[in-house]
């Protein structure tokens, strides 16, 4: 097995991985720039997303996925809105800690319930579009060995990038086109100035819950085929994504993306070349630095350096 | 600025503890629950701590678990694997905690903001994750047989014309009953150092850097070092925490020392509110009851799964969401409410004014 076919798919498998971090990052940066609030509920919408289509398609239901993904994701987006609605009251008057303190007993109760209703096994969705997975060859002049080992891309790994991919469009749509859109970068920018000029702000919390959760969920149900789902894979995956928030600056969405790209790509270059034990620490050993070296992320030290 | 109770009110409170925790064990004679008191006067120490450092400094850890398991593990592997006494084992497991703390602390605590919250959490999954897979803390089984601590007097005893230090054991702290004096007698100890520490230029310091950083410094009070100082102290307490769990326990494993028992801690704080060093005391005792309580209910229905984490988690948001200053505050102001409602009023009502309905 050459290295560079090696590179090549640790860059795959980790720009895929990178991209449920992005997502989960942009998720957090849209509902800390309405609300203020770190919400660490975030990765239990993407638990939700995997563990509500496996239940919609396995046994009783047995719907088809084309179906139960979007009944999951809008499952997961009353939940979201759910959540928005029970933090409306202390919003106005909480400090922060109570709030993460709120987020966090939503995290455990979504687990619990998780675990009650689905067991605490690890699930596999099927994918969306089955298929063997692509074997690419490297171009002659980058390897000298022919019978190098191909790269091998999953399927599935091509509909989490496309869809993480389409989120993203959408999203740069809806903020720059839509009302509510606009209204939460107006909320973003001053919150008093926004409530000024009429924006309402409780819709608007809901509307960023609301928004966050769809997207959670459905990065969720992507991933869930290459992974697999289980009752508390939202942990991680919400850890990571805000590691990736804060990396990106927290509040800038071109940030969070390719800080959660860069995440992804780490931990699986990570995984390969230094020590599969350790993977999941890596993307909190960038935070430690990003924290110590430009606590307002890398965008920040970059933006230093230019002037 | 809260007013800083008098040493008279803090004797009272520590004196009245202390015959509490003198006469308890001869009420409860059921062991398990015994070992809980023990439990609660672990966390006591640590959510004392933290409690200083959110209360005084406005400062959040979300990692507290890791200096907790730093303490636990040093003086683990130092007494089972490199056979060091436990005393010594404790406070090299302080000094590290506390050195690593002021290694974290300082690039964090000299930013305005919740930065400390950010690496503390970061720190706190680094640390768990190193015990899970380091092969010196055990991986997932973690380290068992760590002995009991012991007071005793240095002997020298002549074996074979080499001298030994050897130690006598006076009192070994070997069954539930003695654990719980010894762990609470380490609780009270810092719960009077803690409340001292508030009552002193230190503490005066915090509570002006917490109300206005800007204030505090213009009066020269160096914020970023007191802020530093106080995370530094939480962290040893921690340690010492950690350190008296592996010698009463006996067993230490990753599971223990994860972002759940973080979470906890804070939850702790905030319940017995903030700022208040006793009722870290009373959020300590009320979170661990509780999850004690639930964890029976849910055992005694077994169709419940996973009841106790639903239930904790309803409840959490549900105290954080009504009482958003803490059980404790709230039910105090309750009480000067109903008391305040008795005297009578000396002014009589002013007229009503008609009002004209449309």
């Amino acid at each position: 097995m050459g290295l560079l076919p090696d590179i090549a798919q640790c860059l795959f498998s980790g720009l895929a991985l990178g991209s449920i971090f992005a997502i989960v990052a942009v998720g957090f940066t849209i509902i800390f720039s309405s609300t203020e609030v770190v919400n660490f509920a975030q990765g239990e919408f993407v638990m939700l997303g995997a563990m509500l289509s496996y239940c919609l398609v396995s046994e009783p239901l047995k719907l088809p996925l084309l179906l139960a993904v979007p009944l999951a994701v809008a499952i997961a987006l009353v939940v979201g809105m759910g959540l928005g609605w029970v933090l409306m009251r202390p919003l106005k008057k909480a400090s922060p800690v109570s709030l993460i303190i709120i987020t966090v007993g939503a995290s455990m109760l979504l687990q619990g319930i998780a675990s009650h209703l689905w067991g605490i096994d690890q699930v596999s969705l099927p994918e969306f579009t089955p298929h063997d997975p692509i074997n690419l060859t490297l171009p002659f002049w980058m390897t000298h060995n022919h019978d190098a080992y191909p790269v091998t891309i999953q399927v599935q790994e091509l509909w989490v990038m496309g869809l993480a991919a389409l989120m993203v469009i959408g999203l740069t749509l809806f903020f720059r086109f839509t009302m509510m859109g606009k209204a939460m970068r107006a909320v973003a920018a001053n919150r008093h100035g926004a409530r000024l000029v009429g924006v309402n702000v409780s819709r608007l919390v809901m509307g960023a819950f609301a928004l966050s959760a769809a997207m959670g969920a459905i990065a969720g149900a992507a991933v869930a085929p290459i992974t697999s789902g289980q009752y508390s894979m939202g942990t991680m995956m919400g850890l990571k994504g805000f590691a990736a928030a804060i990396v990106g600056g927290l509040g800038s969405f071109p940030g969070s993306i390719i800080a959660g790209l860069f995440l992804g790509v780490l931990e699986t270059f990570g995984a390969r070349f230094l020590s599969s034990d350790y993977k999941d620490a890596f993307a909190f050993i960038i935070l430690l630095v990003v924290l110590f070296v430009s606590p307002n992320g890398i965008p920040a030290l970059l933006r230093r350096k230019a002037n | 600025m809260k007013q800083t109770p008098s040493i008279n009110a803090t004797l009272l409170i520590a004196v009245l503890s202390l015959a509490i925790i003198l006469l308890l064990p001869h009420f409860v004679h059921d062991k398990y629950y015994l070992c809980v008191l023990s439990f609660v006067a672990i966390y006591t120490i640590l959510v004392v701590g933290l409690n200083l450092l959110m209360g005084y400094a406005g400062q959040v850890s979300l990692g507290h678990a890791a200096f907790y398991a730093m303490g636990a593990y040093t003086s683990a592997i130092l007494t089972t694997q490199y056979h060091l006494s436990s005393w010594l084992a404790m406070l090299i497991g302080v000094c590290l905690t506390a050195g690593i703390a002021y290694l974290v602390g300082v690039p964090c605590l000299r930013l305005r903001g919740h930065y400390l919250a950010m690496a503390t959490l970061g720190f706190g999954w680094i640390v768990y994750i190193v015990l899970l897979h380091w092969d010196i803390t055990g991986g997932t089984s973690g380290i068992q047989g760590m002995p009991n601590l012991s007071i005793g007097l240095p002997l020298l005893s002549n074996q074979a014309g080499h001298f030994h230090l050897a130690w006598s054991n006076l009192l070994v702290f070997d069954n539930d009953e003695r654990h719980f004096y010894l762990t609470w007698a380490f609780a009270l100890v810092i719960l009077i150092i803690s409340a001292n520490v508030v009552s002193s230029r230190v503490g005066r310091a915090l509570r002006a850097l917490h109300g206005s950083e800007l204030a505090a410094a213009t009066l020269g009070i160096n914020v970023a070092r007191y802020k530093v100082q106080v995370f530094v102290l939480s962290a040893a307490y921690a340690s010492i925490a950690g350190s008296l769990y592996a010698h009463t326990v006996h067993s230490i494993s990753p599971s223990l020392f994860g972002f759940t028992f973080s979470v906890s801690l804070v939850v702790m704080v905030v319940v017995g509110g903030m700022a208040s060093v006793w009722g870290a005391l009373l959020g300590a005792f009320s979170m661990t009851m509780l999850v004690e309580w639930l964890r029976t209910i849910g055992q005694s229905v077994p169709s419940l799964r996973e009841f106790d984490v639903i239930a904790h988690g309803i409840i959490l948001m549900l105290v954080m969401i009504f009482m958003p200053s803490g059980l404790f505050v709230t039910i105090r102001d309750g009480f000067a409410r109903l008391f305040r409602r008795r005297t009578p009023q000396p002014l009589p009502a002013p007229p009503a004014k008609e009002v004209a309905l449309p």
